[in-house]
């Protein structure tokens, strides 16, 4: 019987400091030349063999094959091990878990990519993937917020996004430090939305961050017009199988780790003990 | 699912069955232990206390272990992985037809699009002896929920007891091959008659009873999820989990290292968790997305009674009775001392008035 518990060895073959808490790793699998399918929103489980294993969303494009990265900030136990990685270092990998976000409703249309903190992780690969697939997408706005200016994450790819078609970033920060020189946007991350010129008739929405950002910048979106079934949020709980096995990642009667972690905005209302719900 | 059609015996005693499944099969059965039953290993001499959910603990531990290892590891720049061998072929005798429900609910849980191979592999290779109720404890509620105090199918034998002896009924090939060779009688008409009318009399035994269809929970816990109820109800439990290790159809785990001095060898263990305990939704930083004592609470009953019946197509409480037993709080409600855990009670709960539930000025969620 196969055992889906087993992890794989991936070996760190690159790693980026995106910020002071926060770095990116590419892996590559050690034994066997495999290939991650997954659609960006998914998440892999990885390992530290002798410490734990957590959920981590994979943040590369799915069209770069020989390998897949995954942006990991330090928070606690598992992540201040991974924090001390180094290249060709070996990790345990299994996955991928759960739902991505929908790309093929998004076809043809535009599209709104809203983040906060480090919840522009499972959203870097869908838009890395919109870039190298631009024909297949309308006009992308992205609307990235975070506290400080130092905690924005992908920031050596910021020019490569404005550089490509019918793509805008929008930055804002809840606070600036005295003599850092910062010509975006200051305040929360709805502030951003009045810089928009996408149709909300013919739009989709991303959104990853806290859930209490997301529940503001949800209902902006429904008071600008953007129909509820068309709002997509990405959920994170406590995992310990990425496999609906554990139980403790459930909300509700959602699993958030094979329902989710991309639900769409009236199936999390429709969800109790979030910050989301309609019932809050 | 597809209704056996049973061959019927007649058993002498239960040794000899006892006996022949030991042959074949590690055989666990509810043995009298400490003051309760507990699934012990049975000998062919052992006394087994068969009964109404008789055991304190479910049998679900016998297929998912309260700590089982799920490999063991050593690592040296890269990591070697060994898994553990499963050849053992166990039976559970004397499991009550609620308990054979609620495996049916785990086999949804651990089966699915991931097959966790550490419970299938015991499932699979797992002989059930079921045992019809003859009497009904006074803390279930299976007819309900229709998950006893008969079984219908879903065993690979099935015993009844009567006056003079037992009534066996084969329900697999498994069973059959069990029995054979046993030359055991076959049962007459009284026999059958009588397992009829003794199920009756259990049936008719069984007091407690749902307040309402088990079809209309859903609606009913949608509708008054924030029932004031809910505030004095939690804030006396005890968040102790007593009413999860104790439910048969309970299954949530976490999953730990343990490592050697060395730190370089270790085995990843596989153990029981409980919805109830503060730690459970614990992540980095000390967030924890059900801090409040009220949402778990909230989400230990409403998964039981509602939850789970939409994930899996069954039922998550068969009505054994065991979180009634073994909940620590027992509140006044409605002038009668009553378990807080218990789902008859909680549903009663849910069904007075919302405006008539008094002295609730708390904001409900104070208790951590």
């Amino acid at each position: 019987m196969e055992n889906p518990y087993i992890v794989e060895p991936a070996a760190i073959t690159s790693i980026r400091q995106e910020t002071d808490e926060t770095k990116t790793y590419t892996l590559k699998f050690v034994e066997r030349e495999r290939t991650l399918q997954f659609t960006p929103g998914q998440f892999n489980m990885i390992s530290l063999l002798g410490v734990g294993e957590g959920a981590f969303s994979i943040t590369s494009s799915p069209l770069q094959k020989d390998d897949f990265e995954h942006t990991i900030r330090l928070v606690g136990n598992l992540t201040r091990a991974i924090d001390r990685l180094a290249q060709g270092d070996i990790v345990g990998v299994r996955g991928p878990y759960g739902t991505g976000w929908p790309i093929d409703s998004a076809k043809g249309k535009d599209i709104f990519i809203i983040a906060g903190g480090v919840g522009l992780a499972p959203l870097r690969g869908l838009i890395n993937l919109i870039i190298e697939r631009r024909n297949d997408f309308g006009v992308v706005e992205i609307m990235y917020g975070s506290r400080k200016p130092d905690e924005l994450v992908f920031t050596s790819e910021y020019d490569k996004w404005r550089a490509a078609p019918n793509i805008s970033l929008f930055l804002t920060v809840d606070e600036v430090p005295e003599g850092f020189e910062w010509t975006h946007g200051r305040g929360v991350v709805t502030n951003l939305l009045g810089l928009s010129k996408i149709d909300p008739a013919n739009a989709l929405a991303f959104v990853c961050g806290p859930e209490i950002m997301m529940r503001f910048v949800a209902r902006s979106l429904t008071i600008r017009g953007l129909a509820e079934e068309n709002i997509f949020v990405s959920l994170e709980r406590r995992m310990e199988c990425g496999m609906a096995k554990c139980g403790r990642c459930m909300l509700g009667r959602a699993y958030i780790c094979t329902d989710g972690p991309v639900f769409s905005y009236p199936e999390v209302r429709s969800l109790p003990q979030n910050l989301l719900a309609a019932s809050f | 699912m597809v209704k056996s059609t049973p061959r019927a015996l007649k058993l002498e005693n239960l040794n000899i069955l006892i006996d022949a499944v030991s042959q074949k099969y590690r055989t666990y059965g509810p043995v009298a232990k400490d003051g309760e039953n507990a699934w012990e290993e049975v000998k062919a001499d052992g006394e087994l206390s068969l009964g109404c959910a008789a055991t304190m603990l479910p049998a679900k531990h016998i297929l998912q272990p309260v700590r089982l290892d799920l490999y063991s590891f050593k690592s040296s720049g890269g990591f070697q992985i060994e898994e553990p061998g499963f050849d053992e072929k166990i039976a559970l005798f004397g499991v009550s037809p609620c308990d054979v429900n609620a495996i049916l609910a785990l086999d949804r849980v651990f089966g699915g699009r991931f097959v966790d191979p550490y419970y299938w592999q015991r499932r699979e290779n797992a002989l059930i002896v079921a045992s019809n109720c003859t009497e009904s404890a006074e803390e279930s509620f299976c007819t309900s929920w229709d998950t006893g105090p008969e079984l219908y199918s879903d065993y690979d034998l099935l015993i009844t007891e009567l006056a003079d002896g037992y009534l066996l009924e084969v329900g697999s090939q498994r069973g059959k091959v069990v029995v054979n060779g046993l030359n055991l009688p076959g049962a007459t008409q009284e026999d059958l008659k009588e397992k009829a009318s003794r199920l009756d009399a259990a049936r008719a035994a069984t007091k407690k009873r749902l307040p309402v269809p088990p079809d209309d929970l859903h609606q009913l816990f949608e509708e008054r999820y924030d029932h004031p109820i809910w505030v004095p109800n939690a804030e006396v439990c005890f968040s102790c989990g007593n009413c999860t290790f104790s439910c048969p159809t309970c299954f949530c785990f976490d999953i730990r290292d343990e490592v050697k001095p060395s730190r370089k060898e270790g085995v990843r263990n596989l153990e029981w968790d409980s919805c109830q305990l503060l730690e459970f939704a614990e992540v980095a930083h000390h967030a924890n997305f059900r801090r409040l004592r009220i949402d778990r609470f909230k989400h230990r009953t409403i998964h039981k009674l509602s939850w789970m019946k939409q994930q899996y197509g069954l039922t998550g409480c068969v009505g054994c009775g065991r979180c009634v037993r073994w909940c620590p709080s027992w509140p006044v409600r409605r002038g009668r001392i009553t378990s807080l855990a218990d789902p008859v009670e909680i549903i009663a709960d849910m069904l007075e008035p919302p405006e008539k539930v008094e002295g609730v000025e708390r904001p409900g969620g104070v208790i951590v």
